[in-house]
């Protein structure tokens, strides 16, 4: 097999490229989980959050015609289902892994009924118009570097300040030390004089917002199109990169591009082997993200001795009454 | 620590169900009346009946018999294909009265073989493409590799780097002869043309396949062929975004990408399910038998975009016609390569 064709400085540029699509609606869907499991809520609703973004985001930019319009209903299909899950996890403190996977199941049946009865009687899937990628002036055009990190669209830039921002909120600002504190000793926090509820359904809504900003991205910056199922367990990989990262949006943000590289480096050799005649099986390759992914949370389980596990990650809070 | 086990369950859970997240919601729509008339025929589907693919074209066919006055047609989107799923649903139908299932997926055949014996009277039809048949359960032929070797010999006329891509969902016989026999047919015209192929495995999942469709791009292909869906939905976004080519699979894909898709290897269920229905009419289904699909009998069709097929050089239309013919007529078999 001929490696040049497939990490060959020609090459390279269209893997990194691929795996930083694959990577950026899952590390958006990421970092919003692990604010929400910093303040101490285990939201597994996410898949569902990004699937109803998908719809949301793609229904919205066909009927306006507008991207960006798309995206606002994205998010805020996420933030409806983020806080049902609120409602149901912090009001009524009920089961959150129960209400995450009702979610999921009430999301997937839902999107597909509403898609299908929306555009069922098409002769052929609506699709919508692609957006074009940002070439920055002079910086695109440095050979190598230019290609890989100069070249996309603007949503991609802007994933990686949301990265930013959320690693900023949660590590630098007193409303970040607020969450973390309501996801580590929610009775000591109310003991300051902290409104544990109202911070979790926070960082719930929040989280929505962002996994269904997450499923809107992939339809409109990268499918231009909906279809059943379509975000097809990226949010679950999502979850499980939330434990990689050790509950750093950051670490998240990588994991995820970790995830993405894979998947991108395994079609690559697949295509570079000749795909028909391989002599490893393709099984083995579809396989590789997965066990890549189960291997670097073991890796990452073993550093440090200290978990960074927030401490009340799923317990619901009920206040104590003293009698 | 509970919490640390349960954390441990949930990154374990995660994954699993990223692996196996396909399943959709069953949804059931039907038309009542039964008389004497009109033979109650439900149709079984995998996927959606708007993909523009094997569902919708399968969903068509019926269709049209039914507004023939010919069946009456109730159908179930989106059925998952283990037994669990599928049992309950064609026990509805037979508690109906349906007289004829056709359960659509290759996946859905060993809960169907046994579900015949347990209805006896009920005649079954599943997509095998295989050729294995009992007293009431029938297959049909699955030829795409044919329609493929010859929109093969167009994508000789559209390939500037001489560079095919395939992408499958899965190596399966199907898929495998598709992808061979397009190769084949672009071979055919100039020797010198070779193909590049991956498999995603995922039939629905667009985003990894248009990856892969990406990937091989990188590598220099420019005609793209997918084996199912979510290839064929990836495969022609990619070639819409960047001015190469690609072809439809089993239903006419070129309002997609007017621009990109020249041609479309088409199988017509109207043509695939009539026989079989009027064999159930006439009480000759049993023993059931494999029925053919081809170009003579019109369930086998490759669909030119002929704005974009007329602009080929002369020569490669006529190689395309006489090999056409030569296929019809039975003087050229197309190579059948599963393996």
């Amino acid at each position: 097999m001929d490696w040049g064709r497939v990490i060959g400085p020609s090459a390279l540029p269209g893997l990194i490229n691929s795996g930083i699509r694959f990577a950026v609606p899952i590390a958006l869907a990421g970092i919003g989980e692990t604010l929400c499991e910093r303040a101490g809520v285990l939201n597994l609703g996410l898949e569902g959050m990004m699937l109803s973004g998908a719809l949301g985001g793609f229904m919205a930019a066909f009927y306006s015609g507008n991207m960006w319009v798309g995206l606002l209903v994205g998010i805020l299909a996420g933030v409806l289902l983020g806080s049902v899950m609120a409602f149901l996890s912090v009001t009524l403190k009920s089961d959150q892994v129960i209400n995450g996977i009702a979610i999921v199941l009430f999301a997937q049946g839902f999107t597909s009924f509403v898609y299908g009865r929306a555009f069922s009687t098409r002769s052929s899937p609506p699709q919508i118009r692609a957006p074009h990628p940002l070439h920055i002036p002079g910086l695109s055009s440095i050979p190598l570097v230019g290609q890989i990190l100069f070249r996309h669209t603007l949503l991609v830039y802007v994933a990686v300040g949301l990265v930013a921002v959320v690693w900023w909120v949660l590590f630098r600002t007193r409303l970040g030390l607020t969450i973390r504190a309501v996801g580590e000793d929610p009775a000591a926090a109310d003991a300051a004089a902290i409104n544990v509820a109202r911070f979790r359904w926070g960082a719930v809504v929040a989280c929505g917002a962002l996994a269904g900003f997450g499923g809107a991205v992939l339809v409109i910056d990268q499918l231009q199109q909906f279809q059943p199922n379509i975000t097809s367990g990226e949010g679950w990989i999502a979850i499980a990169l939330v434990i990689f990262g050790r509950w750093n949006p950051v670490w998240v943000a990588l994991g995820g591009l970790l995830f993405g590289l894979t998947e991108a480096l395994q079609l690559s050799i697949q295509a570079a082997q000749g795909g028909l005649n391989a002599g490893v099986p393709y099984e083995l390759f579809a396989a590789l993200p997965y066990l890549v992914t189960i291997a670097a949370i073991v890796v990452s389980g073993k550093q440090g001795r200290r978990s960074a596990k927030p401490s009340a990650l799923g317990i619901p809070f009920r206040k104590e009454v003293s009698r | 620590m509970r919490m640390t086990k349960l954390v441990g369950l949930v990154g374990a859970v995660a994954l699993l169900a990223a692996a196996c997240s396909k399943s959709a919601t069953p949804g059931t729509s039907g038309s009542g009346s039964s008389s004497k008339g009109p033979l109650k025929v439900a149709l079984i589907l995998p996927g959606y009946i708007n993909d523009l693919s094997f569902n919708q074209m399968s969903y068509q066919g019926a269709k049209e018999l039914q507004e023939q006055g010919l069946i009456d047609l109730a159908y179930s989107e989106a059925i998952p294909e283990d037994a669990a799923s599928i049992t309950p649903v064609v026990g509805r139908y037979v508690a109906a009265g349906y007289k004829l299932i056709l359960a659509d997926s290759f996946g859905y055949g060993t809960t169907i073989f046994s579900l015949a014996k347990k209805y006896p009277n009920v005649d079954f039809v599943y997509a095998g493409g295989l050729g294995k048949t009992t007293r009431n359960v029938g297959d049909f032929e699955q030829p795409v590799y044919q329609a493929a070797y010859l929109a093969g010999i167009l994508a000789a006329g559209f390939t500037k780097s001489n560079i095919l891509g395939g992408i499958g969902a899965f190596d399966i016989p199907p898929c495998h002869s598709q992808l061979q026999a397009f190769m084949l047919g672009a071979q055919s015209v100039n020797p010198t043309i070779t193909q590049i192929s991956s498999y995603s495995g995922d039939w629905v999942d667009v985003q990894k396949n248009q990856e892969a469709a990406q990937a091989e791009a990188n590598q220099g292909a420019d005609v793209f062929v997918p084996c199912g869906e979510g290839p064929a939905l990836g495969a022609i976004n990619v070639a819409k975004a960047s001015d190469k080519f690609a072809i439809g699979n089993v239903g006419d894909m070129s309002p997609l990408a007017p621009g990109n898709v020249f041609a479309s290897e088409i199988m017509n269920f109207y043509y695939i399910w009539k026989p079989m229905v009027l064999d159930v009419m006439d009480g000759k289904f049993q023993p059931a038998k494999y029925y053919k699909v081809s170009f003579t009998a019109k369930s086998l069709d490759v669909a030119l975009n002929s704005a974009l097929t007329s602009k080929l050089p002369p020569a490669i239309l006529t190689k395309y016609q006489e090999t056409l013919s030569q296929v019809k007529s039975g003087q050229f078999t197309v190579p059948f390569v599963a393996k």
